[in-house]
């Protein structure tokens, strides 16, 4: 789908038109759905995270500005905060000011990566401290930096970095390969 | 830093094949249940305000249809209480008397023939006042109730017939349904023996009672009846 459709499918939400929004939904259905799995620890709770996120996203439609990022990665930022919102009483995160810097080695090598099944490193994922999982999530495969991550969940940004560390370290085991090996 | 790079395109292309368990259709249904509660489209609405107008206007029919029921069937009372009343008070026979001389003797009376009675209730006043003030002065009119029970032996003016004299006259009024059981019974007895009599001129009863009074024999010496009563003979 082009970037007008898109556009013209968002101006049909801002109208508040069902056919437009069940659009939208479809389209990104999949994605979200996938991005909810990885922040969550059950399947069960990924339908409701979903359309927490969505009807937060079609309310608040009229905020999007195409300007500053595409649709996706807003969809998608509010869709992430839904799953935190969800399980937030479960997140405890551990304050660690000593860790200013951390390793930024990376998790894995990326031909280990290939060679692992998607399922298997989702279980993985999933078997990390949920805070753990959530700074894993947001810095590894979202993108977002320290920062950001430490106003989003209210914490520090060492404690950010500490959590990282230890969600890295514990994959490592997890997974099976030497740290010296990566 | 590119290897960092790379294992993040990594875990993201590996993520994006997970497979996805949910149903699009079912989760978009429960979403539009959400939707339809957190913003209601315009057609929605439009249909909400239908309803709830449809709702009124059936609302103001019951209360109308039920006030209109209610006053026609208090019509229908009040117009039978009229008619009633109409019947009720009603003259059943006016009709002039001749030869009737008026007697003053209230000069606050007023001629009824003169007066225009507004309703019925004016109507019934005066035949009341008139039945009930007896040596008033005598209209020429007679207003007689329907219902008005006459009593054995009151006198009144016969003035249906106007050909007839003023006098007064005992007005014989069949009483019978006012007779209790014990005298009907008697006087249909009466009736009966008085009926019999009439039809059997020759009956027992009247021979026996013609029987009784003969006309006498006179009682000579010879006579059956000295005879029969062993009456001495008197020298």
């Amino acid at each position: 789908m082009d970037e007008k459709q898109l556009l013209f499918l968002i101006e049909g939400c801002i109208a508040n038109k069902r056919k437009a929004q069940e659009e939208i939904y479809r389209l990104f259905y999949q994605a979200m759905y996938r991005l909810c799995m990885r922040y969550l620890r059950s399947d069960d709770l990924v339908p409701e995270a979903l359309n927490a996120g969505f009807l937060k996203a079609f309310t608040n439609i009229k905020k999007y500005d195409d300007a500053k990022g595409s649709f996706s990665t807003w969809l998608s930022a509010i869709i992430v905060r839904s799953c935190i919102d969800l399980y937030r009483s479960e997140l405890r995160f551990q304050g660690h000011d000593d860790i200013a810097l951390t390793d930024n080695t990376p998790l894995l090598p990326p031909d280990v990566l290939d060679r692992l099944y998607v399922a298997d490193l989702l279980c993985y994922v999933r078997a990390l401290p949920s805070a753990s999982q959530v700074v894993f999530n947001l810095y590894e495969v979202d993108g977002y930096d320290h920062g950001e991550i430490a106003t989003m969940l209210n914490i520090s940004e060492s404690t950010s970095r500490w959590h990282l560390s230890a969600a890295k370290k514990q994959l490592r085991n997890m997974i099976g390969t030497p740290e010296d090996a990566i | 830093m590119k290897e960092e790079t790379s294992i993040k395109n990594t875990l993201r292309n590996k993520f994006d094949e997970l497979p996805v368990n949910g149903t699009v259709n079912q989760d978009w249904h429960a979403m539009k249940k959400a939707l339809r509660v957190a913003m209601p489209t315009a057609a929605l609405g439009i249909a909400i305000q239908w309803k709830a107008l449809l709702t009124k206007k059936i609302m103001w029919l019951l209360v109308a249809s039920i006030t209109a029921i209610g006053g026609a069937t208090e019509l229908i009372v009040y117009m039978r209480h009229q008619d009633n009343e109409k019947q009720r008070v009603l003259p059943v026979k006016v009709a002039p008397v001749a030869h009737v001389q008026p007697v003053k003797t209230n000069t606050q009376e007023k001629q009824p023939n003169t007066k225009q009675s507004n309703g019925q209730h004016g109507l019934l006043a005066d035949s009341t006042a008139k039945q009930n003030d007896a040596t008033v002065a005598v209209p020429d009119t007679i207003v007689q109730h329907k219902k008005q029970p006459i009593k054995i032996g009151k006198t009144i003016r016969q003035s249906a017939d106007t050909t007839k004299s003023t006098s007064k006259h005992k007005v014989i009024v069949n009483h019978q349904n006012n007779v209790p059981p014990k005298i009907k019974k008697k006087i249909e007895r009466i009736d009966d023996t008085l009926a019999k009599a009439k039809n059997k001129p020759d009956s027992v009863a009247l021979q026996g009672r013609l029987k009784k009074h003969p006309r006498q024999p006179p009682m000579g010496p010879d006579s059956v009846a000295r005879k029969h009563k062993k009456l001495p003979l008197v020298p």
